[in-house]
């Protein structure tokens, strides 16, 4: 039994598969961080070794071993950020060397387990020549190999490799089944657990790492007060933060995007909040923020400020000038008026 | 656990099972020795999930037990002492270890035993026996024409038929082949071929002590081969796929046999080597029959810019003139391992590969593809 939150339609399809005897050998898991790539990935390497009935048993020898990182033929490739002791320093891409690892061992006989199992962790981060060299092995594998990739960003996958892969869309859970878990697994108090839900968008690793106390949720809060304060902030400083973020984007474009993301489903709750309808929102800790902000500004105006964020994330695609376009974004947001922000 | 034993005995123990540590891995794990006691022995071993070392040392065991630990820091800790008596014994909590010597002590930290991965049982399966030297001398034949890194992965592995009496291995990269034939100590109940990773091969090789015959086991599943050595086993993975059928590519007939002293070619070969290092490797062999004066083979290289060569040695042709020319390396490394006074070479066509065999000995032949060179 696949013990994963929500994803019924995968893990049916996996259930199905594995009491057919009809695995594929190669796996695309494509979905948002920690929305539960990596559970279901290890899952399914449980069951393509579980001895037990109803596999993943999680209860006999393989499974657990599977579980805590032991078994042997199982193995995870991802990004090394440590680097390797060659001194090349931190890695931002899976290389060439991971992967013919990974052929060497493919080709010998799985060493206690019933097959190998890859788990390519980021498989849109691997390079060219890695990419290349896993594309070989995917065309021809050898018997008793299971390849499982995971990617946040599919479409980034090299096509060829993503054609030889079945893909498994995950989508994000619904807010409430990630509120039930955290109040009934993990003791989240109702209001606490209801709020880490709608932040989480429905990824719910996110929402179990952040109500162990880590540093997510106060990460997350203190962009989301940045966010705030340009709302209502001056043109100097909202220039600031577009200079700010424009360097975000060239470290890390991903996480830049995600900050516009974070811009529009704010401006959502403005609106909604314009609309009385504030218990849709998915800040709840900031109701008095967005209530404030809602009167500022008309209806008109914020929808306007939405659409200027998606031209943001039209125009950063076709390699506009980040900046330039964040910039302008902001000038022509509405500003509070002084009388309002005093 | 607890256990007395000596500097020196440990120290060996660990140079043995060091080969099969892992070194780059996912599984961290892997880079640690279990040690373990075992019927009145200490039992040593490492795996790196493709070659799996043990080996028994005397110890005397007071506390039987098992423990995991970083098999490089042990290693360098047993290795920096001078001979004496070392006591271990496990660490309280059963994750590390404290050896005690004369006024040394050391704790070096590690995992729980249940961790570290199984180490392959072979105890049934189709078995035989092979003598030490034999099995050396085949390995040691084959193993370097191996593919190192290849896009066949079967290639980078040496295949083990066994047929009766007969072991037969062979190793190949695409432009070259060695084949030995060996007999057994004991023979197998049934005919079985399996490809075994080179690393394996040569491990093995460097494991051989003395002059005990040595047990060779497949297990029934065709998975793993078991090497049982005098107090080391070696268990390794096998490699998935087919061996290319090689005898079809042992040429049967040839136009020019030369017989030549395997020492002088040798030599030959190396001064050869010189000049051919920056001529992409070429070496080039002429052969003349008797005529006037004996035969003679003469190998030349050169290399533009640099200079050139020409040795000429006296050898006994049959046939027709002919020529050819090989990779210095090629022909460097099968000289190497031939180990016979005479060594004979066979040629077609200098487009068809050469064959060279040991004179007055029918177990071992090699075959080389030529270069293709303007004359």
């Amino acid at each position: 039994m696949f013990r994963v939150h929500g994803h019924a339609l995968a893990v049916r399809y996996f259930e199905r598969s594995l009491r057919e005897g009809r695995l594929h050998h190669a796996y695309l898991l494509a979905g948002p961080a920690h929305v539960g790539k990596m559970t279901l990935a290890l899952q399914l390497a449980a069951a393509a070794e579980c001895e037990g009935v109803d596999p993943p048993c999680g209860t006999c020898k393989p499974c657990r071993r599977v579980a805590s990182g032991q078994h042997a033929d199982v193995r995870v490739i991802a990004v090394d950020p440590t680097g390797g002791e060659d001194g090349k320093g931190p890695r931002t891409q899976i290389g060439i060397d991971a992967v013919h690892d990974a052929i060497g061992a493919a080709h010998l006989r799985p060493y206690e387990g019933k097959r190998h199992v890859f788990i390519v962790q980021d498989a849109d981060r691997m390079s060219a020549d890695a990419a290349n060299a896993l594309l070989k092995l995917l065309e021809e594998p050898p018997p008793d190999v299971l390849f499982l990739l995971l990617s946040t960003d599919a479409p980034n996958v090299l096509p060829t490799v993503r054609s030889r892969c079945a893909l498994v869309d995950l989508k994000p859970l619904p807010v409430a089944e990630v509120a039930r878990v955290l109040r009934e697994e993990h003791h989240v108090d109702a209001e606490h657990a209801e709020s880490l839900a709608r932040l989480s968008r429905g990824c719910i690793g996110w929402a179990i790492e952040a109500s162990q106390g880590s540093a997510l949720l106060a990460a997350m809060q203190q962009r989301l007060e940045k966010i705030a304060d340009i709302v209502e902030g001056d043109l100097e400083t909202r220039f600031a933060y577009a200079d700010e973020l424009a360097r975000r984007f060239q470290r890390d474009r991903a996480a830049g995007r995600d900050e516009l993301y974070l811009w529009l489903r704010w401006l959502r709750d403005i609106m909604l909040t314009q609309q009385d309808r504030g218990d849709g929102i998915a800040h709840l800790t900031w109701r008095d923020t967005l209530a404030r902000q809602a009167a500022a500004f008309t209806p008109a105006q914020v929808v306007r400020w939405l659409h200027g964020v998606l031209e943001v994330l039209e125009d950063v695609d076709r390699n506009v000038n980040t900046r330039l376009a964040l910039e302008v974004m902001l000038l022509e947001a509405p500003a509070v008026a002084p009388a309002a922000s005093a | 656990m607890r256990l007395n034993c000596l500097q020196e005995n440990l120290s060996h123990g660990l140079g043995v099972v060091q080969r099969a540590v892992a070194t780059r891995t996912t599984l961290p794990i892997t880079q640690h020795v279990l040690l373990t006691t075992d019927e009145g022995r200490l039992k040593l071993s490492a795996t790196n999930l493709e070659i799996a070392i043990s080996t028994w040392i005397g110890a005397e065991i007071q506390e039987e037990g098992a423990v995991t630990v970083p098999a490089r820091l042990l290693t360098e800790f047993v290795n920096s002492l001078s001979r004496q008596a070392l006591e271990v014994q496990a660490l309280k909590h059963g994750k590390g270890i404290t050896v005690k010597g004369d006024r040394v002590e050391a704790n070096i930290n590690g995992a729980d035993a249940n961790e570290f991965p199984p180490i392959p049982n072979v105890n049934s399966g189709i078995a035989c026996q092979v003598a030490a030297k034999a099995l050396r001398d085949g390995i040691r034949q084959v193993v370097f024409a191996a593919a190192i890194e290849d896009s066949r992965p079967v290639l980078t592995g040496v295949n083990l038929q066994f047929d009766g009496d007969q072991l037969t291995l062979a190793a190949a990269d695409g432009f070259r082949l060695a084949v030995h034939t060996t007999t057994l100590a004991r023979a197998v109940s049934e005919k079985l071929s399996v490809i075994v990773p080179a690393r394996t091969m040569s491990e093995v090789e460097r494991l051989i002590e003395g002059d005990d015959p040595i047990d060779v086991v497949v297990t029934p599943q065709r998975s793993q081969v078991l090497f049982r050595m005098k107090n080391v086993e070696m268990v390794s993975q096998l490699i998935q796929g087919t061996f290319p059928n090689y005898r079809q590519l042992v040429p049967q007939e040839h136009a020019t046999r030369v017989v030549v002293g395997l020492g002088e070619l040798q030599r030959a070969a190396r001064t050869a080597a010189i000049f051919a290092k920056d001529g992409s490797g070429i070496i080039r062999l002429q052969m003349q029959p008797a005529g006037k004066g004996g035969g003679k083979l003469t190998i030349s290289s050169r290399a533009e810019e640099v200079g050139e060569h020409v040795s000429e040695l006296e050898a006994g042709v049959e046939g027709q003139d002919a020529r050819i020319a090989f990779n210095s390396k090629y022909l460097t490394e099968v000289l190497n391992v031939i180990g016979e006074k005479q060594v004979s070479v066979e040629l077609t066509t200098s487009s068809s590969p050469g064959v060279l065999r040991p004179v007055g000995n029918d177990r071992y032949v090699h075959v080389v593809m030529p270069m293709f060179v303007q004359w």
